[in-house]
Parts: structure tokens; C-alpha cells; sequence
């Protein structure tokens, strides 16, 4: 595939997942901050998020599994994840965790419960949305195309 | 260093109420220096010869004569003073600016206006007093403007439209910039999108002059030489090119500049000698692969105008090149990253605690503040926060330990020994054990005793008005909603920062 065909394409999934709200303008000022001095930024950033989040989510499923829910402990980790989700403009999950807080607020166990699952899937859907992304960067700049710059 | 009590100053009080007003004065004793003195304050930059400047021609290489004119406009009367005389015993006639009025009026009679002026007649003057030169030089002649930062009016946007008002004397004149330490990334990518690609930082050593003067003679140089058809053009210089910049880092001159004496190299016109690297540095040059000088030419001002042997060319864009990174890498694998590195440092020397407990904020601040020169210690907590901070005001770095809550005595994080004072802090509001707010208030009740104040950040994911009098009620100074905006998070620091600079 030629370079620039594969930069086009680039741009289009780029722009679709700011379109579909997975993506937002957070994500944007991390690709900003990188630069050929620090040219692994984003990509060090959303490693750490993607370690961060699955290990939240083991662990909001194991306090939700409880007998007794302690709802303090589960909502301390949806606003970790609702922090850090939200600071790589990772939106949908950043939602979702909003309203996951809400239903711990109301200690609603079984709400909960469905909040997770949703934030889980969520979860999934950028962690692969944005590998794709990064293969295909990777597979440009072997091409040895620049990647294009999203304004 | 004035001690106001020895010194003879008094302080008067006017009670009002229950308000006192404090007044301070100060008698400096000091003697003052000779001002037959003042030039050799500086004298160890003054080693540097610049009679390759001089620009006579017989240079044996081919090269058109530039003659050099200087414009300074700068604040310091002194400076200008000095920096004039220095410039007209090495045979360069200046002209003075000492705001930018004056500026403005010089440049539009100098350009604008037909025929002889009063200043060219003044010019002329100045270089009747250098034999063998006539006022038709003025003609093939290189006008510098060298301008302080000071001049702009950078408290509101009206410097752009300076900028914009400088801008028709572009291709009359070359504009070398100095500016002070701390002067924004935003005010000099302006400055490097309008072609303005020379900047020094204060003060304008003579080390500095030289080199802007050799930089901008070896453009025109390159220009002429484009005109003429001695040479062959087969060298691959980008001149001129608005995307690069010549930063000129004073740490690498500094010290160096004495040593530029040996300016040598008669036969070579415009040597590269101000770019040359002392002897200690050549084992460096060595080092970086010819395919990253390549990549290097997008950033740099290549200075090469000898085309005559190919090694040469290769040697000396290396030598330009070491001389604009920082740090002088051992590798070359940051060499080209000079332009990006110097743009980015808005935050060199600060020292900002960061209190944050979401592990991927944490990083990532930590990250970004780094990348813009700050130096960062991240805690999880606010008792760590009050606790790093404590640390910081004891000069042996022994952390005293504070009873928590439960009267235990609490662990706190390992520090460096030593650790400087920081400069700001930037404090999550919510967090476990103590939140932000608690930690605020903490710190400032410390602070009560000693009278200091530093300056802190609240970061919160709440944007109410509500939470905005919290903050301000427990004594923070600004804050931040999350998700956090960089730009905005470096330009709040540096304002609640910059008095101290």
C-alpha cells in the first residue's frame, strides 16, 4: 500500500473516532505534547492507562463481588478511573464511569454491577480502537511517512 | 548585597486603625564603579578579535564583501553605550534605539525615505573614521537590528502588531533578538514565524554580538554568493528558511568565550571561528552520523559557505550543530531535537510538587512538566504534600516525622537529601488520607510562622462556583478543572512563578 494511501486512511479512522466519541480533545493535547524529542509520548501514556484501568476493573469486580458492598471503596476506584480515562480523552468510558458514580452514590449493588460490565466493554473498545491506531502509525512510519497532524 | 539596617535605611509607620503602613528606603554607600572602569567589567568577553568582520576584501576564496551596520535598540543606556564603542574600534558603525519609538522612526528614515537622511549622514561619519571605506558601501551593506525583547509591549497583544510593523524592513535588514530567560515559547515561535531567526538571551555579551554578526554576515554572504557566480552552488544550505533557528544557548558561550581569542583562520571569510568548538568538545563531534546531520539541516542554519572540499562540509554543519544543542550529547541522537528543546524549556529551573493520586494524571503531568524543564516530586496524598513540603525547608533534608491522626507517628516518603525548595505546587483537590483542601490549609497555617507563601494550584474535577470559594478560602492562589489543559496548566504556573525570576 502506498504511503499516502495508508495516511489517508489513517486520518479517516482517526477522525471517526472523535466523531463516535471515543476520543476527545484530551487525547488531542496529548498528541500535541509529542514531538521528536519526547516521540513516544502518547504511546506511553496510553500503556500506563490501559495497565491502570484493567487493574481498577479487577478490582471493582472483586469489591463488587462481595457479600456486602463497601460502596466508598468502589467509588474511590470509579473516580481513579473516571480521572485517569479522562485525561487521555478516553470519553466513553469516562461516561460511563460517571454514571457508575451516581449509582454508588445511591448504593445500588446490582446497578453497579451493570455499570461495570459497561465500563468494561467500553474499556475494550478504545483499548483495541487505539491499537489499531498505533499499528497503523507504526506501519507509516516504516513506510517512512510522517504521520499526519490532526488539528 | 544591601543590609538596610547598616546601610542607613528607616522605616516609618502609619498607624490607621488597625492598618500599618510600612515604609522602606534604602541609601546604597557603595562607591560605584569608575567608569573608566566599566569597560573592563566585561572584559574577559573581549578577547574575541573582530577583524574578520571587517569584511575588507582579498580573502582569497572568491567571497563578496559585506559591510555590517548595527542598529541597537536596547533598554540600558550603559549597554547600548558600551556595545556601540566596542563595535566602532572593531570597525562596525552603529546606530542607537533606546525605545521603540525611536526604533520605529530610525528604521522608517533609514528605509522608507529617499535620498540622504540625517542618520546615513551620521553612518557616513562613523565610516569615514574607518580608512579605506566610502559611503557607497552602504549600498552592498548588511543592516543588523539587534532588539531587545523589552521593546515590545509584550503585557498585551500589541507586540504582534510591532511584530507586524517590523515586518516591511524584512528583506532590508536582518533582526537578531535578545531576549530575557524567561521569555515565552509562544513569543519566540511568533518571532521565528516571521523570519526572525536569530535570538540570544540577556545580557548581550560581546562573545554574543560577535556571533550574531557572524551569522548574519555568512547569510548574506551565501546570499551574494548565489548572485555571483564564483562558486558553484552545490552546497546544501538552507538560508533564510523561517522553520529553522539560530538559538544562540549562552552556556555553551559563556564560558567559552575567552578562549574565542584565537580567532585565526585569516583566509577563511566569515570563519566559522565563532562556532568553534574549543578542543575539548572535538572528540564530540565526531559522534553524530552524517544521516542525522541530513535531518539536522531542517532545524539548523547551516553556516557551510565553503564548497570547496567535501569534508569540510561535512565538519563544519557538525560543529554548528553542537554548538545549539544544550547539553552536548554523547550520542547524536539528540542533536537535531535543538530547535524543540530550547522552545520547549518554559519551565526550566522551577521546582513544583506535584500532589496527584491518580496514577495516570500523576504521570503524565509529571511527564509534561519535565518535558518543559520543571523538576518534579509526585505524591499520592496531602500529607505526603505537607510533609514533602516540610522537607524542603530543612537544608539537611532530615524529614521530621509528623503524628497522623491516630497519634501514630506517619511514614513519610523518602526524599532526597537536600531538596531545593519548591516553587509551586499543584494540588489534586481530592484525594485519600488528606484531601486538597485540607492540605492547603495546612500548609498555609505552616506557612503563618515563617511568612512565606508558595504558590498553590488546585487541580479539581469540579467546575462550580462553589468549589472555586473553597479553593480560595483555604488559600490557594488558582485552579485548574480536570482534564487538565497543559498549555493553560504551564502558562498559570509561570505567572504565579514569575516574580521570582
Amino acid at each position: 500500500m502506498e504511503v499516502s494511501e495508508m495516511q489517508r486512511q489513517f486520518v479517516e479512522y482517526s477522525q471517526s473516532l472523535f466523531r463516535e466519541g471515543y476520543l476527545d480533545s484530551q487525547f488531542t493535547q496529548l498528541q500535541q505534547l509529542q514531538d521528536e524529542s519526547n516521540p513516544d509520548f502518547v504511546m506511553e501514556v496510553v500503556t500506563l492507562f490501559f495497565e491502570d484501568s484493567e487493574r481498577l476493573i479487577r478490582d471493582l469486580t472483586c469489591a463488587l463481588d462481595q457479600q456486602i458492598v463497601d460502596f466508598k471503596t468502589v467509588d474511590a476506584h470509579v473516580h481513579q478511573l473516571k480521572g485517569s480515562s479522562s485525561s487521555i480523552g478516553a470519553q466513553r468510558v469516562k461516561n460511563a464511569c460517571v454514571e457508575f458514580r451516581n449509582f454508588c452514590e445511591e448504593q445500588n449493588a446490582d446497578a453497579c454491577r451493570a455499570c461495570l460490565q459497561q465500563v468494561n466493554q467500553e474499556y475494550f473498545l478504545v483499548k483495541s480502537k487505539l491499537q489499531t491506531l498505533f499499528t497503523m502509525e507504526q506501519q507509516i512510519v516504516a513506510a517512512g511517512g510522517s504521520i499526519p497532524i490532526m488539528d | 548585597m544591601i543590609n538596610p539596617l547598616r546601610q542607613g535605611s528607616f522605616m516609618k509607620f502609619a498607624g490607621k486603625k488597625d492598618k500599618v503602613t510600612l515604609w522602606f528606603e534604602v541609601d546604597d554607600t557603595g562607591c560605584g564603579i569608575d567608569p573608566n572602569k566599566w569597560e573592563s567589567v566585561f572584559e574577559s568577553f573581549e578577547q574575541a578579535d573582530l577583524s574578520t568582520t571587517r569584511m575588507h576584501g582579498g580573502t582569497g576564496l572568491g567571497l563578496c564583501i559585506v559591510r555590517t551596520l548595527v542598529l541597537l535598540a536596547l533598554n540600558g543606556s550603559m549597554g547600548r553605550l558600551l556595545m556601540s564603542q566596542w563595535l566602532h574600534k572593531k570597525g562596525v558603525p552603529t546606530w542607537q534605539a533606546s525605545d521603540w519609538n525611536e526604533l520605529t522612526q530610525m528604521l522608517r528614515r533609514a528605509f522608507q525615505d529617499n535620498g540622504p537622511c540625517r542618520e546615513f549622514t551620521e553612518v557616513q561619519s562613523q565610516i569615514e573614521l574607518f580608512p579605506g571605506d566610502t559611503f557607497k558601501d552602504i549600498g552592498s551593506s548588511q543592516f543588523v537590528i539587534v532588539v531587545d525583547i523589552g521593546l515590545l509591549d509584550l503585557s498585551t497583544n500589541i507586540w504582534k502588531e510591532q511584530l507586524n510593523c517590523l515586518n516591511q524592513y524584512a528583506g532590508k535588514a536582518k533582526f537578531a533578538w535578545i531576549l530575557k530567560h524567561d521569555t515565552s515559547s509562544s513569543v519566540k515561535s511568533e518571532l521565528r514565524r516571521r523570519g526572525h531567526i536569530l535570538m540570544v538571551n540577556r545580557p548581550l555579551y560581546k562573545s554574543k554580538m560577535i556571533q550574531i554578526l557572524e551569522a548574519v554576515i555568512n547569510e548574506k554572504n551565501l546570499e551574494l554568493q548565489k548572485e555571483c557566480e564564483s562558486a558553484s552552488s552545490s552546497s546544501t544550505t538552507l538560508v533564510g528558511d523561517t522553520h529553522e533557528c539560530l538559538e544562540i544557548d549562552p552556556t555553551q558561550y559563556d564560558g567559552s568565550s575567552s578562549e574565542d581569542s584565537d580567532k585565526g583562520d585569516a583566509g577563511c571569510l566569515g570563519s566559522r571561528s565563532a562556532f568553534q568548538i574549543e578542543s575539548k568538545n572535538k572528540e564530540r563531534t565526531r559522534k553524530p552520523s552524517f544521516s542525522q546531520l541530513t535531518a539536522a539541516n531542517n532545524y539548523l542554519l547551516e553556516l557551510d559557505e565553503d564548497n570547496s572540499h567535501d569534508d569540510q562540509k561535512h565538519r563544519n554543519p557538525r560543529s554548528s550543530m553542537q554548538i545549539l544543542t544544550r547539553n552536548c550529547p554523547e550520542e547524536g541522537s539528540n542533536l537535531h531535537f535543538a530547535k524543540n528543546m530550547s522552545e520547549q524549556r518554559s519551565l526550566e529551573g522551577l521546582k513544583i510538587l506535584l500532589a496527584e493520586d491518580t496514577p495516570v494524571l500523576q504521570r503524565v503531568a509529571s511527564i509534561m512538566l519535565e518535558k518543559v524543564g520543571a523538576r518534579v516530586v509526585a505524591v499520592g496524598d496531602g500529607l505526603q504534600a505537607v510533609n514533602a513540603l516540610r522537607c524542603s525547608q530543612y537544608a539537611e533534608g532530615c524529614c521530621p516525622e509528623s503524628p497522623s491522626k491516630d497519634g501514630r507517628t506517619s511514614q513519610t516518603q523518602s526524599l532526597p537529601q537536600n531538596f531545593p525548595p519548591f516553587d509551586l505546587i499543584l494540588m489534586d483537590c481530592q484525594m485519600p488520607k488528606m484531601d486538597g483542601y485540607e492540605a492547603t490549609k495546612e500548609i498555609r497555617r505552616l506557612e503563618s510562622g515563617i511568612g512565606t507563601h508558595i504558590p498553590i494550584v488546585a487541580l479539581t474535577a469540579h467546575a462550580m462556583l462553589s468549589d472555586e470559594a473553597k479553593c480560595l478560602e483555604v488559600g490557594m492562589d488558582a485552579y485548574l478543572t480536570k482534564p487538565i489543559d497543559y498549555k493553560l496548566m504551564v502558562s498559570t504556573i509561570l505567572s504565579l512563578t514569575r516574580k521570582a525570576s
